[in-house]
């Protein structure tokens, strides 16, 4: 019975290890997390929302010291707000690019109005 | 609608909370956000999913579906979604604004085109129109310049015409004016002529001769030539006649007589038709015919040498001789 009880302790701590090490292997969200954020920097996204950039860095600063202090709760937390902030740049980003498109657009038309005004006074 | 019962819900749910609860002034807040968002007629028909989304996480939290520790994280997360939402919604309202200006972009194009194309065409016009123009105007110019050069030929022609007209009046009138000369040249010839013969006439002087007393007209009572007396001696004749009716009882005989020109038988007529006359004068001056008598007696019996003009002229004669 003892060498039962040895075998299951010895046999759970077995696999605790090998949970905790499994665990580990997850994706370093941090590095995705700056990944992504180079990559908004590098497609113009700061152009779009510079503040909110800034925050992002604040951020990531913060998480890299809870995931130093193993505040595994707070470092999820605050991934999470750096994730649900870069789809605002990122979003916003496209709306900018949308309304210069719809800037180019109207002024576009509003010259061709003109000119079509100018070619109409032209047939009087 | 369904946005809408949601947004009130919550915002009921959230006044029922403890005023004194700091989360409840976050979630009246959230609700506002939220309804600001469904209540924006602009975003009405966009970012649907974005929006429900957006709602679960809102109701979640309000309705307490979220553990207390991660509330925190829920109501960022729903700021955001409701944001993002918003975001999309602005998005999918500009690219329905850019395909409405896409479409009047097109349509201006198309307009601008008509256009272009309208005034192409009534340039095209205006161009035709003034070729024609022009091309009228040319023709106009031709005509007025033909019409010139023939009124300045008419002209030409015309001045022409007077000024020769004007050398034909001057020629005439010249021509006139010597022919009056002439006429008066002549008169005073014929004057002078008629002077002449009526001195003649008035000098003849009588001679006594074998034949009886004789009067000599010479040949300068008649047209040269020929058998007629001239006028002026017609009218100068009453000497002659004063001479003849002296001797009223006697007979008159009247001898014609030639020089030697021209041949024997031509004379001898010449001579006759002379004396003829004579005779008829003098009785055209009432002279009875039964007194006188014309001879034509030629070439035979000349008073002088045929061999000058002086002599022929002396020869050249007609005698009336009143018989004893």
């Amino acid at each position: 019975m003892f060498r039962v009880k040895i075998f299951t302790t010895l046999l759970l701590l077995t696999v605790g290890v090998f949970g905790v090490n499994a665990k580990e292997k997850k994706p370093d969200q941090l590095l995705i997390v700056q990944q992504s954020i180079n990559e908004a920097y590098k497609l113009g996204y700061v152009d779009a929302a510079p503040v909110e950039m800034g925050f992002i860095e604040k951020k990531v600063i913060k998480a890299r010291t809870a995931q130093e202090k193993r505040k595994r709760r707070d470092f999820e937390n605050i991934i999470a707000e750096i994730k649900a902030d870069l789809k605002i740049v990122k979003q916003r980003y496209k709306v900018n690019k949308m309304y210069n498109k719809l800037s180019n657009l109207e002024k576009a038309n509003l010259e061709s109005k003109k000119t079509l005004e100018n070619l109409k006074r032209q047939l009087k | 609608m369904k946005y809408l019962l949601a947004v009130i819900s919550l915002v009921l749910l959230s006044t029922q909370i403890d005023a004194r609860n700091s989360k409840n002034v976050e979630y009246i807040s959230l609700a506002k956000d939220f309804n600001n968002l469904i209540e924006n007629e602009k975003y009405k028909p966009y970012a649907k999913k974005e929006k429900l989304a957006a709602q679960s996480s809102v109701n979640d939290l309000v309705n307490g579906k979220v553990k207390s520790r991660k509330k925190e994280l829920a109501l960022y997360l729903s700021r955001h979604k409701i944001a993002y939402a918003r975001l999309v919604a602005e998005y999918q309202w500009i690219e329905a604004q850019i395909e409405l200006e896409e479409d009047k972009a097109h349509d201006f194009e198309v307009s601008i085109s008509k256009t272009e194309s309208q005034i192409a065409r009534h340039d095209a016009d205006i161009a035709r129109m003034m070729l024609i123009a022009q091309q009228e105007e040319a023709q106009r110019a031709n005509v007025r310049a033909q019409q010139a050069e023939i009124e300045m030929q008419n002209s030409i022609d015309q001045q022409a015409r007077l000024k020769q007209e004007t050398e034909a009046a001057k020629r005439y009138a010249k021509a006139q004016a010597e022919e009056a000369d002439l006429a008066k040249q002549e008169a005073e010839l014929a004057l002078e002529e008629a002077d002449s013969l009526r001195r003649k006439l008035n000098s003849i002087a009588t001679e006594q001769t074998d034949k009886g007393l004789m009067m000599t007209l010479g040949d300068f009572v008649f047209d040269s030539g020929k058998a007629t007396i001239k006028k002026e001696a017609t009218d100068n004749f009453s000497k002659v006649v004063e001479f003849i009716n002296s001797y009223p009882d006697n007979q008159v005989r009247i001898e014609g007589h030639t020089d030697s020109s021209g041949s024997n038988q031509l004379n001898l007529k010449l001579s006759q038709l002379r004396a003829d006359a004579v005779k008829a004068l003098l009785i055209q001056n009432g002279i009875l015919s039964s007194q006188i008598k014309s001879v034509g007696m030629g070439e035979d019996f000349p008073v002088a040498e045929n061999t000058s003009n002086a002599g022929k002229a002396k020869n050249r004669r007609v005698e009336i001789i009143i018989l004893q």
